[in-house]
């Protein structure tokens, strides 16, 4: 299958950017090299293309009644103007996917994004890789609970209109907000619509790095126009653009699960570390049963942070824990694993059996069939920096 | 790009220099920039013996693991041990004190089957 492109294809390749297949489209890897990347964002701001996520709208007075069942999180958490975080589940609790909701409805975001104005409306953000997997997932939900009476719901693929850019990092709103009206005063999690100098977008105080930071959403026309905007309106606050090598490493950090790593249909959310977005108050959401079960009394396998003595941990890589010198029982695998540059220190994210170890204790990684010491830690290995406004 | 007179080049990007019987071996400035970040190094144990163009070890990056060839056949006598808390100075300082490894070569004449640096430069603009 041919990569598709980003609509800032060529701005990455103007900047010098190292393009990589990423879910079925060419992405920038890094520009300068990951380590500056992530301190830059880290310490300043990155500028992030982010433009392989897929984009659906869920239209219609029963949209949001759809989407409660189709996800494990509470659409009641997500009033009009705000972002929500929900695995989306198999009825035994494995995960089809893990995604954002914007509740858009009465936002004019026909300027920004290729939608018209509705009284019921929803922007669902899903990973790249499994955009075609979840639309038939949802179009098949759909079509079952037709069946059951008439819905006014509608689902409709507009990701290749869409441009995603994510700007993160400490100094994020000191480079927007001069740019585009009361978008400075955006709470965490929720969603405007901004004139950014000519270039309609909606925009979200949310991100995937661990720091305060903002997600843009604009037609595919105006990405270039938005991406350079940005980019000349941060170098004198040191904003870099980064590319997927440094947004791994920064999630990594934050322990934001990665979907086919720590979240998968073979892995619940309760599993990778996501528990939190099954929530009680929504019982009848596909897979809830299974997965409120997990949640009171224990899933299989859990999601442990690591620090490896050297090395880099790998996925897949078997972690054991020492039963005598030689002895070693494996009990789970390794599902990320990197070097930080925050911290200066090799660490990975596993699954292990539920109950077998806990913080500080030390277990082994096998790397190149060399069992190499790691130790327990708390997650997450860099704790989000953005604060709450 | 950084092409030193007088060095020894492999296909794999290699760089060997003879000190009387010692080869004194690492990657070359193309390979650092390509591979970039390297965030830790798997030195092999002193008194390893390695063939020409053998696996000698293994070079790890954000996102890439890369083996590394031996320029000669010999036993290695000498890590480069900074490196395990330096990696970086492969990237900063690959013929310098980016060295990975010192052989005591045994047929210091295999070292004319590599290129030299008009010959690796070439090889490497292709």
């Amino acid at each position: 299958m041919v990569a598709l492109t980003s609509p800032l294809h060529d701005a990455h390749l103007a900047l010098g950017g190292k393009m990589v297949e990423f879910g079925g489209f060419l992405m920038p890897l890094q520009y300068t090299g990951i380590i500056a990347e992530h301190i830059a964002t880290r310490t300043a701001a990155g500028l992030f293309d982010t433009s392989h996520m897929g984009e659906f709208l869920v239209t219609g007075e029963d949209a949001e009644a759809f989407l409660q069942q189709a996800l494990t999180n509470d659409l009641a958490r997500c009033p009009p103007g705000e972002a929500l975080y929900s695995p989306m589940c198999t009825p035994s609790g494995g995960t089809v996917d893990d995604l954002f909701v914007y509740n858009i409805s009465g936002m004019d975001c026909a300027g920004a994004l290729p939608a018209r104005k509705a009284g019921h409306a929803y922007m669902v953000v899903v990973n790249a890789a499994n955009t075609p997997k979840d639309l038939a997932w949802l179009r098949r939900l759909l079509a079952e609970w037709r069946k059951e009476g008439p819905r006014e719901t509608a689902i409709e693929d507009i990701g290749s209109g869409v441009a995603m850019l994510a700007l993160q990092g400490p100094q994020a709103r000191e480079i927007l907000e001069p740019l585009g009206r009361d978008v400075g005063s955006l709470a965490r999690f929720h969603a405007m619509l901004v004139d950014i100098r000519g270039i309609l977008a909606l925009v979200s105080r949310t991100g995937y790095t661990g720091e305060d930071g903002f997600e843009l959403y604009t037609r595919s026309a105006h990405a270039s126009r938005l991406w350079k905007l940005l980019l000349d309106a941060g170098k004198s606050g040191g904003l870099h653009p980064a590319g997927l090598g440094a947004r791994d490493s920064l999630r990594l950090e934050a322990c934001y699960p990665l979907y086919g790593h720590e979240l998968s249909e073979d892995i619940s959310p309760v599993e990778g570390g996501v528990g939190w977005a099954v929530r009680e108050k929504n019982p009848a959401g596909i897979g809830g049963e299974a997965l409120l079960g997990q949640k009171r009394g224990g899933a299989p396998r859990e999601l442990i942070a690591l620090e490896m003595e050297r090395a880099i941990a790998r996925q897949h890589c078997a972690v054991m824990r020492p039963d005598s010198e030689d002895d070693a029982v494996t009990i789970g695998a390794v599902t990320s694993g990197t070097f930080s540059p925050t911290l200066g220190k090799s660490i990975a994210l596993a699954l292990t059996e539920t109950g077998i170890v806990s913080t500080g204790d030390e277990v082994r990684v096998e790397v190149r069939e060399r069992r190499i010491p790691a130790r327990v830690v708390k997650r997450p290995f860099y704790a989000f920096a953005g604060g709450r406004r | 790009m950084n092409i030193p007179e007088g060095l020894h080049y492999s296909k794999e990007h290699e760089w060997a220099r003879l000190e009387g019987g010692t080869v004194v071996m690492g990657i070359t400035d193309y390979a650092q920039g390509e591979l970039h970040d390297i965030v830790y190094v798997e030195l092999p144990k002193t008194g390893t013996t390695v063939k020409q163009m053998g696996k000698l070890l293994v070079l790890e990056t954000m996102k890439a693991v890369a083996d590394v060839f031996s320029p000669a056949s010999g036993e290695v006598i000498a890590v480069n041990e900074r490196l395990l808390k330096e990696p970086q100075l492969i990237n900063t300082a690959p013929y310098g004190d980016g060295w990975l490894v010192k052989l005591k070569a045994t047929n210091a004449g295999e070292l004319k089957s590599l290129m030299d640096a008009a010959a690796y430069q070439k090889f490497i603009a292709k």
